[in-house]
């Protein structure tokens, strides 16, 4: 069984999925698998580059399973699915849009397995963004300490953590760290490249909680990471190694908008899986 | 200065060109500048998110990136040449569009271009949906076990079938058979090598680039194998196994093949020789 499954949910956009697959496939830890859900419009894994990435991903050994799925039934059901198809100790859900530096994977790992804390994220930059300084958005807390959890209440101070993740603020503040340096700072919910402890995940509820939520939601991963910071922690690194491929989202309605949060079912999820 | 320029013709292609630039970000070896020189007529292969967004990645990383519109069209040497004329580091490295790179490729090429002190090296291209078509009697391979040496090969040599070794995944399949190492890649003989190669900048210049580009109409293949044959003839050259370097498998955006630089040109520099177009 290998360390890492990676699950990595696409729709229409091979060319960004094909970056991420490059990333993948230059990855130093090599004990990994990866899940695909495909639910474009088109079977993605026929385009030539992306073909010959999971060939290349295949002879190296990374068991590579392909899920091309025709009915759409939301982002959260997506994790769902893919969570339902993994078996590691740990799970990285990774964007069809993120391209990863070759180290990232294996110090997402050494950070999870030395905290032993529910999640750790590596949140790309947006590079476009890269002349938008902002000093106001660049506060940052790190763990000097080991991760404990934590309780971060919507509309809290450490709730402000999350506008770190805007623009390409943490790629600034990575700029002023010491060459070599990776450090671990506080969140309040970190996307596109996170790396799950699975069973802390499942303790939670997973992303179960999925017919609860409009077809057209975001939020699914705030709530799981909410809930894991309270009862196990949660922190990200910094530099991240990561960059957004900056395509538009898959995520929205046709009025380019959700329908739903999935905090919503916070205060039910906190009672259920994570009462003090 | 950089080191190496990293030199890409492109064309039509930026999804593609957009994977080979994300192995560029990946690469082991980083003492290299970019110049991405795009042909593309209608729209803008350059202005794609992927490709803008991995040329943010490398430039973040101090990277200079240098990117050309160059139209119009007048054949693949001359694109080649315009590349070359913006070059300014010791080593280019001639990449095509479409690839996917190990991230030790750049670094490989480097160390064996700087061992040799030869004209070029290079990685064959492997494409991958070979893997199960196993050809034997086109995996002949002849290891450079001393220093690298100039040979002088042509299309009537004999020794022009060492390019059967690059065609489909053969490269591949001998790297598995012998168990070779991207940590200890081996030299070997070649005749010519497609897709990604190295070159010492200043031998490429002294045989001429590819300033023969006047002597060919704008449709022609194979003028980075005349280059490569002069350079071989004058320096020596060689290959790496295992390549590490992969093709995408998209189809060729050049079309028309009847003009073969290297058999319409010979490898004297600066003549064109008898040998008529086929």
């Amino acid at each position: 069984m290998a360390a890492v499954d990676i699950l990595l949910p696409t729709c229409n956009r091979p060319a960004a999925l094909a970056v991420t697959l490059c990333g993948i496939a230059a990855q130093t830890l090599e004990d990994f698998r990866l899940v695909v859900a495909d639910q474009g419009d088109a079977y993605a894994a026929d385009a030539p580059a992306i073909g010959t990435l999971r060939r290349l991903l295949e002879l190296r050994g990374h068991p590579v399973e392909w899920h091309y799925r025709t009915e759409r039934r939301g982002i959260a059901e997506q994790r769902a699915y893919l969570l339902e198809r993994a078996s590691a100790e740990c799970v990285l859900y990774l964007d069809d849009d993120v391209f990863m530096e070759p180290w990232v994977l294996a110090r997402l790992m050494d950070v999870l397995q030395g905290e032993r804390c529910g999640f750790v994220g590596a949140f790309p930059a947006g590079l476009s963004f890269l002349q938008d300084v902002r000093p106001r958005q660049q506060r940052i807390a790190y763990w000097d300490g080991p991760v404990r959890p934590e309780t971060v209440a919507p509309g809290s101070e450490q709730w402000e953590r999350w506008h770190l993740h805007r623009a390409a603020n943490l790629f600034h503040v990575s700029q002023g760290l010491a060459p070599g340096a990776v450090r671990r700072y506080k969140v309040a919910w970190i996307a596109s490249c996170v790396l799950y402890d699975r069973d802390k995940l499942l303790r939670v509820g997973g992303f179960s909680f999925w017919p609860r939520l409009p077809r057209y939601h975001s939020g699914e991963e705030v709530l799981v990471q909410n809930l894991l910071l309270r009862r196990f922690g949660g922190c990200g690194i910094v530099p991240s190694g990561t960059y957004h491929a900056e395509a538009p989202s898959t995520v929205l309605n046709p009025a380019g908008t959700v329908d739903g949060h999935a905090l919503a079912l916070l205060d039910e999820m906190v009672a259920r899986y994570a009462a003090a | 200065m950089a080191q190496i320029d990293v030199l890409i013709p492109t064309y039509c292609r930026h999804a593609a060109l957009a994977v080979t630039l994300t192995s560029l970000c990946a690469q082991e070896c980083a003492d290299f500048r970019l110049v991405v020189s795009d042909q593309t007529e209608e729209g803008d292969a350059l202005a794609a998110g992927e490709v803008k967004a991995a040329l943010r990645v490398l430039q973040a990383y101090g990277h200079a990136v240098e990117v050309h519109r160059h139209l119009p069209r007048r054949g693949m040497a001359e694109h080649r040449q315009f590349l070359l004329d913006r070059a300014t580091a010791p080593c280019v490295l001639f990449l095509d569009d479409d690839l996917i790179l190990d991230r030790r490729v750049v670094g490989n090429l480097y160390r064996a271009l700087r061992e040799e002190r030869c004209g070029f090296v290079g990685c064959a291209v492997i494409g991958l949906s070979f893997q199960d078509d196993m050809r034997p009697q086109e995996q002949a391979i002849e290891f450079w076990d001393g220093p690298v040496v100039p040979e002088s090969i042509g299309p009537e040599s004999p020794l022009w079938i060492r390019h059967r070794l690059h065609n489909a995944a053969n490269l591949y399949h001998v790297q598995q058979r012998l168990q070779l190492d991207m940590a200890r890649p081996r030299k070997y003989r070649v005749a010519w090598i497609g897709g990604c190669v190295m070159y010492d900048t200043a031998k490429l210049r002294a045989v001429g680039g590819f300033n023969f580009w006047r002597e060919l109409p704008p449709d022609h293949c194979g003028e980075d194998v005349l280059a490569q044959l002069r350079v071989m003839a004058r320096y020596g050259g060689c290959g790496l196994v295992p390549s590490g370097v992969y093709h995408q498998e998209l189809p060729t955006t050049v079309a028309d093949r009847r003009i073969d630089a290297p058999k319409v040109l010979g490898l004297d520099t600066g003549s064109a020789t008898s040998h008529g177009c086929r």
